[in-house]
């Protein structure tokens, strides 16, 4: 950012300061009088038929008030395709899958009811495996999909379990590989994650007298949950409201349908009273929707002189049981389907499979972390195989702005961003220091990846903003954006303290709204919120500024193009001590003669993506010359590790990142930077959703049932666990329709690393490791398989002399 | 699980907030401890932290009818010696022994697992009574213990007894208690003078319970016949394991790698968690265990023989 | 079950309450108490983020029983702000942006407390393996660690 800013481009403090001092409100600590706690119950088999269910003992619980099972809900609920049960219905998908829920008094009755309720069961076969659920011969684990709404760009197979499949054709693959010199042909396994945000899903819902429903949640996006509420439960917009309060982290896992249709579905049949459901995290694992696990197929020709060619690909989501937004990512991993690199002849095919594990839904990034794992490790192989620089090869097929086009033969904007300066700039700031690891069972590593990303959206996603000036001159400002911690209602008070030259501190973005209180946008989701909001505030500060300017031309009776605005007020030019502040024009400006010109000031402003297109459902190429997103980030990623031989320890020294678009907030995107790095880092070394694929654990666990649903097996970073040098870097280069030239982060930030972090393994030691996440034990195991004299070598330094 | 066939379950309850209904007593005397155990038996839980008692509660895996609370009977809260034994109350706390000076000087293993236990929090409030009376596979304090040759002190109206504690863990979250007893703490003869013992804990992260653990003391190294070295493990089966059979290995007189590889051997041989290639505990596979065994056996002896830190 | 009479000091205030022996303190604070910032998530001990200052040092208020607590002293966020004042903990975390979401922050600012009254001159490895108690998903947590040594250091020149 140029020094010519005032506050865009500075380190201004977090606007929601109560989380600090206290006070900091959540959908999970909203209570209202007269209020009763949900319970819910899981089935205890993975695939089952419900014969009938038996909740005698648990309404003599005192203070039940009653148990619902899903025969009272009898229809379906969804996202992109309405696939889900309210409360699993002649069925159970999976184990865990909610069967019954108690309302009670309070949270401690509807708890000790929950035990006493029994369950007839006629268990099914079932497939905890995308190969599995592929089988000629799998159980069908959806036998009603023919019947399931869904979205147009959704292409599920009845019959099948598959939930969708996206194509994607550009060229002639077969004749491109027979020109290829090298080809890197490989299968990479990415498991079930868990988002793991703090805050438990939450939501408190109640019924008024006038038929008016109002909803407090957990959720990224007010007016996707509305929309969605809307949708599927026939309620009118105007007779439903969705109120945002803090949300305690999302990561993606809060944005599709979540679970306010049972609070609001509960206090229905109960006359109105507010009903709270809060989960605690375990059952968080198995009621909320995590991410998908990924197998992925990948084969990549190149020729000699170092170009990219050819590349074949089937991308198979594990979906689980409810497919939610996985659907759409198996779209969205589709059609970017080569990162940012131009490959004139590609085939892929993505599907999404259910399978009978938990549901699954977006998770950040949107699948480019996954591809990219896969996809950036090709690009090395390729390199090494070519005998070229890993980060040369990249830079010879990166993506070239204003000439590429994309693997949906999207031509790329000339001010698109900067696919190739990260790649050079990551490559030196790890070269920088270069010291050798002290002890000789110990071995360094470099490794790199690039990667691009942007908002993978409907192409008329919109979003609006109101600004609106206060009788004492202080501004309110009005956006949809939901708040889970990102800093973007921070990040746009910058931008209206800018745009408006008046101090932040007189401007006020409500953490908090409701879906009847401010104007719409379509999702927090996609790293597009503040490039959105951005926009769309922007616009309504100079729809304010003509108004002022309108004003100001009246009183002072001069052309309007006489009247300049600049540091909050509109002065007749070369005139300064003709001027009206936006404090007297707040209301409408009243003359000393009492007449009043011009009324309330409100700004309004909206942001559509311009030529944003669809694609063709044949081939995944662009209908017509257009866009999929408003913008894409460019960056790239590096770390440096040391591997502990023995032990298949491996430690960060460095994990470097930069990104081609400038940071309205530093403060804020160190934030970003840091926390996805971390998470991203993780993702590589340590998570995973455990099941049972392999039928070893029959007679210990349950079936089928997700065996590591708490921290002691769903291993977080901690805060030694982080890498002992992270930095990184913006290039500033601005895209023109953008807010202040920038672009979004919050995904970008998490999206190198398993592959950075693979790449350096290989470089390190010559291994190479297809799967995540890499742990010591897989770590151990693959150099055992492909280089065992390095651990021969390193037990050497453990001999005792005497 | 057979398909086809109908049966009726309870449905699951996934995790709850609220503990099952239960009367407290808080204690501050060992008589009343010992008297509402006598009266209540199992149906009572004896407790000062309740790090992992909150847990199984709220899993519904244990519904106590009555707790008691030991925390404030002072005489369970002593770390002494009488010159030739080291007593540790059962409600000493990991951070206590982590700050404890004779703990220290003569127990450095059971320190280094008292330091490498939980985290900050955890360490206030867990105490060894309890890391040792759950007798889970990864009590970290259990392969310290077990190499200075702890015996569990157990007591009840009718008097006290001991028991070695390779005798007193059973099985996973089983114990050789009676009903009425309660565990006042742990006898631990000074180990041999000149001895030198540690504790290696592997975790994934760092706050992660033990991948592998492994206590080791070794005594007189270089007089193969006077030579002690003694080894324990925790987290490779479903109770802590003391390889006994590493006594008399080291007596022999051949080289001392070669000594140390049976040994390593001999406790590999141990590995015993039921099914699953990742084990009961889904901590690591069954290969990479044993791969620690090896290496961790080897930079514990190492470190201990020759001072030198590998890992 | 029998409700329970304990007395308990939180921040600053002595309050008389009778509570039930199944819950815990962190159900004490919340629901009795109306004390917010204490959150809940996953009731194991694992997570960290119900940390409370109980006698002062910092504990799990998931795993204390409600009876249990009877006669002891707890400090929440809550009770930090003195006289509109925030502590220095507090005055740090904002000015270094240690803290995102905002689920946990109470939990860290806490530690953070006790950081700078027990450990005059903190390295960031003593810093770290406090905060490995808690655990946070958004902020990678270096920024929280700058927030406390800042913290320590202000504490040290003797800013208030």
């Amino acid at each position: 950012m140029p020094d010519s800013y005032k506050y865009v481009g500075s380190k201004v403090q977090r606007i929601d300061k109560d989380k600090v001092l206290g006070g900091a409100e959540f959908a999970y600590d909203f209570e209202l009088p007269g209020m009763l706690w949900a319970k819910l119950v899981g089935s205890p088999y993975p695939h089952a038929k419900i014969v009938s269910v038996d909740y005698s003992d648990a309404l003599k619980v005192p203070g039940v008030v009653a148990v619902f099972t899903g025969e009272d809900f009898p229809f379906k609920v969804g996202l992109y395709a309405a696939d889900r049960d309210v409360l699993a219905r002649k069925k159970a998908l999976y184990y865990g899958h909610p069967v019954a829920a108690v309302i009670a008094e309070s949270l401690d009755a509807a708890e000790e009811a929950a035990t006493k309720i029994q369950v007839e069961y006629e268990p099914l076969p079932y497939s905890l495996k995308v190969e599995d659920s592929l089988k000629p011969d799998a159980p069908i684990i959806h036998e009603e999909m023919h019947t399931y709404k869904h979205a147009v760009f959704i292409y599920p197979k009845p019959g099948t379990n598959i939930a969708h499949q996206t194509k994607v054709r550009k060229g002639n693959v077969e004749e491109a590989f027979s020109k290829a010199d090298v080809v890197v042909e490989k299968v990479y396994r990415e498991p079930l994650l868990s988002h793991y945000y703090l805050e438990p899903w939450t939501g408190i819902a109640r019924v008024r007298s006038d038929g008016t429903v109002e909803v407090w949640s957990s959720h990224q996006s007010p007016f996707a949950v509305r929309e969605l509420l809307s949708k599927s439960l026939s309620i009118p917009m105007n007779k439903l409201v969705v109120h945002h309060l803090y949300t305690g982290g999302g990561f993606g896992g809060k944005a599709g349908l979540l679970l306010e249709h049972l609070p609001i579905l509960f206090s229905k049949k109960l006359g109105g009273r507010p009903v709270k459901l809060r989960l605690t995290a375990r059952e968080n694992f198995f009621y909320m929707a995590q991410r998908a696990g990924y197998l992925i197929k990948m084969k990549t020709g190149a020729t000699k002189d170092g170009k990219l060619i050819a590349h074949w690909g089937e991308y198979y989501l594990d979906a689980g049981a409810y497919a939610d937004y996985t659907v759409n990512m198996a779209r969205a991993i589709g059609l970017t389907a080569t990162g940012p690199y131009e490959i004139p002849n590609i085939h892929v095919d993505s599907f999404a499979v259910y399978t009978n594990k938990v549901p699954t839904t977006a998770f950040r990034g949107f699948t480019m972390q996954e591809l990219h794992y896969a996809f950036e490790s090709q690009i090395d192989e390729l390199a090494h195989k070519l005998g070229m620089d890993p980060a040369e090869f990249r830079l010879l097929n990166v993506f070239k702005p204003g000439i590429s086009r994309t693997a949906i033969g999207e031509r790329l904007k000339e001010d698109a961003g900067d696919p190739a300066t990260p790649i050079k700039e990551v490559v030196k700031m790890l070269s920088e220091d270069d010291e050798k690891p002290k002890k000789p069972w110990i071995v360094r590593g470099k490794g790199i990846a690039a990667f691009w990303k942007g908002p993978f959206q409907p192409s008329s996603a919109a979003s609006s903003a109101i600004v609106k000036v206060n009788d004492d001159g202080t501004v309110d400002v009005l956006v949809g954006t939901g708040a889970m911690g990102q800093g973007t209602i921070t990040a746009l008070t910058q931008i209206v303290a800018e745009e408006l030259g008046i101090p932040p501190e007189i401007i006020r973005v409500s953490p908090h709204r409701s879906t009847d209180m401010v104007p719409y946008t379509w999702q927090t989701v996609g790293s597009r919120g503040l490039f959105s909001e951005g926009m769309s505030v922007i616009m309504a500060c100079e729809d304010l500024i003509e108004q002022v300017r309108e004003v100001a031309s009246i009183v002072f009776d001069v052309n309007k193009n006489m009247i300049e605005y600049s540091e909050g007020k509109a002065c007749v030019k070369g005139e300064p001590w003709h001027c009206i502040t936006l404090k007297e024009a707040a209301l409408g400006y009243m003359n000393p003669k009492g007449v009043t010109v011009g009324g309330p000031l409100i700004g309004r402003g909206y942001y559509v993506p311009p030529r944003n297109v669809l694609t063709d459902p044949e081939t995944g190429q662009v209908l017509e010359e257009g866009h999929l997103a408003p913008f894409y980030t460019f960056g790239a990623g590096g770390v440096e590790i040391e591997i502990n031989l023995l032990t298949g320890e491996i430690k960060v020294l460095k994990a470097v990142s930069v990104y081609d678009t400038p940071a309205v907030n530093p403060g804020l995107a160190e934030g970003q930077v840091v926390g996805g790095t971390v998470m991203g880092l993780n993702i590589a070394m340590r998570e995973r959703l455990i099941y049972d694929e392999e039928g070893e654990y029959k007679g210990v666990f349950p079936e089928g049932m997700l065996l590591n649903p708490c921290l002691t097996g769903y291993l977080l970073a901690r805060a030694s666990d982080i890498p002992e040098k992270i930095e990184f870097k913006f290039l500033g280069v601005k895209q023109k329709d953008a807010p202040f030239g920038a672009k979004g982060i919050a995904e970008l930030t998490m999206i190198p690393w398993p592959a950075a972090l693979a790449n350096a393994i290989y470089n390190a030691i010559g291994v190479r490791i297809t799967e995540l996440p890499i742990t010591p034990d897989k770590l151990i195991e693959e150099i055992r398989k492909q280089k065992p004299e390095l651990l021969e070598q390193a037990e050497k330094y453990l001999e005792v002399n005497l | 699980m057979s398909v086809g066939n109908t049966r009726k379950e309870s449905a699951v309850v996934l995790w709850r907030e609220y503990f099952p209904r239960y009367e407290y007593f808080k204690v501050s005397s060992l008589e009343e401890a010992l008297k509402l155990k006598a009266e209540y038996g199992e149906n009572a839980y004896i407790g000062a932290g309740f790090t992992c008692l909150t847990r199984r509660m709220r899993a519904g895996k244990i519904f106590p009818k009555y707790i008691i609370d030991i925390k404030g009977v002072e005489e369970l809260k002593k770390i002494e010696s009488n010159g030739d034994e080291i007593f540790i109350g059962s409600a000493v706390t990991f951070h206590e022994l982590k700050a404890n000076s004779l703990i220290a000087e003569h127990l450095p293993a059971l320190r280094d697992a008292a330091l490498g236990y939980g985290d900050l929090e955890l360490s206030y409030r867990a105490t060894i009574g309890g890391n040792i009376g759950n007798a889970s596979p990864q009590a970290d304090s259990a392969a310290p213990l077990l190499v200075y040759r702890a015996r569990v002190v157990l007591k009840s109206l009718s008097g006290e007894r001991e028991l070695p504690l390779e005798e007193f863990i059973v099985g996973v979250n089983k114990t050789a208690i009676k009903p009425d007893e309660i565990i006042t703490g742990f006898r631990i003869p000074h180990p041999p003078a000149g001895s030198k013992s540690g504790y290696l804990k592997f975790k994934r992260s760092a706050e992660d319970r033990a991948v592998v653990g492994i206590a080791a003391l070794v005594a007189n190294i270089k007089e193969p016949s006077q030579r002690t070295v003694r080894l324990a493990y925790v987290s490779i089966a479903k109770t802590p394991v003391y390889l006994r059979e590493a006594e008399e290995i080291f007596k022999k007189d051949e080289p001392i790698n070669k000594l140390i590889n049976e040994a390593v051997e001999a406790a590999q041989s141990k590995y015993d968690m039921p099914v699953g290639k990742r084990g009961i505990d889904l901590r690591a596979t069954k290969e990479y265990r044993l791969h620690l065994i090896k290496i961790g056996t080897k930079a514990l002896l190492k470190k201990l023989i020759e001072g030198v830190e590998v890992l | 079950m029998k409700p329970v009479r304990i007395t308990l000091t939180v921040n600053g205030i002595k309050r008389e309450l009778d509570v039930m022996p199944n819950e815990s303190l962190l159900h004490v604070l919340r629901d009795r108490l109306h004390i917010i910032s204490v959150k809940g998530n996953c009731f194991r001990g694992e997570c960290g983020i119900c940390t409370v200052l109980m006698n002062g040092r910092p504990v799990k208020s998931c795993q204390v029983l409600a009876p249990e607590a009877d006669g002891s002293e707890i400090v929440t966020l809550e009770g930090l702000v003195k006289n509109g004042e925030p502590s220095l903990v507090q005055k740090a975390f904002l000015e270094e942006f240690g803290y995102q979401c905002g689920f946990c922050t109470s939990a860290f600012v806490l530690l953070g407390e006790w950081i700078i009254n027990n450990i005059p001159n903190p390295t960031e490895e003593q810093i770290k393996e406090v905060l490995n108690a808690v655990v946070c998903r958004c902020t990678g947590y270096q920024q929280i660690i700058k927030a406390i040594m800042k913290a320590a250091q202000w504490k040290r020149e003797g800013k208030s």
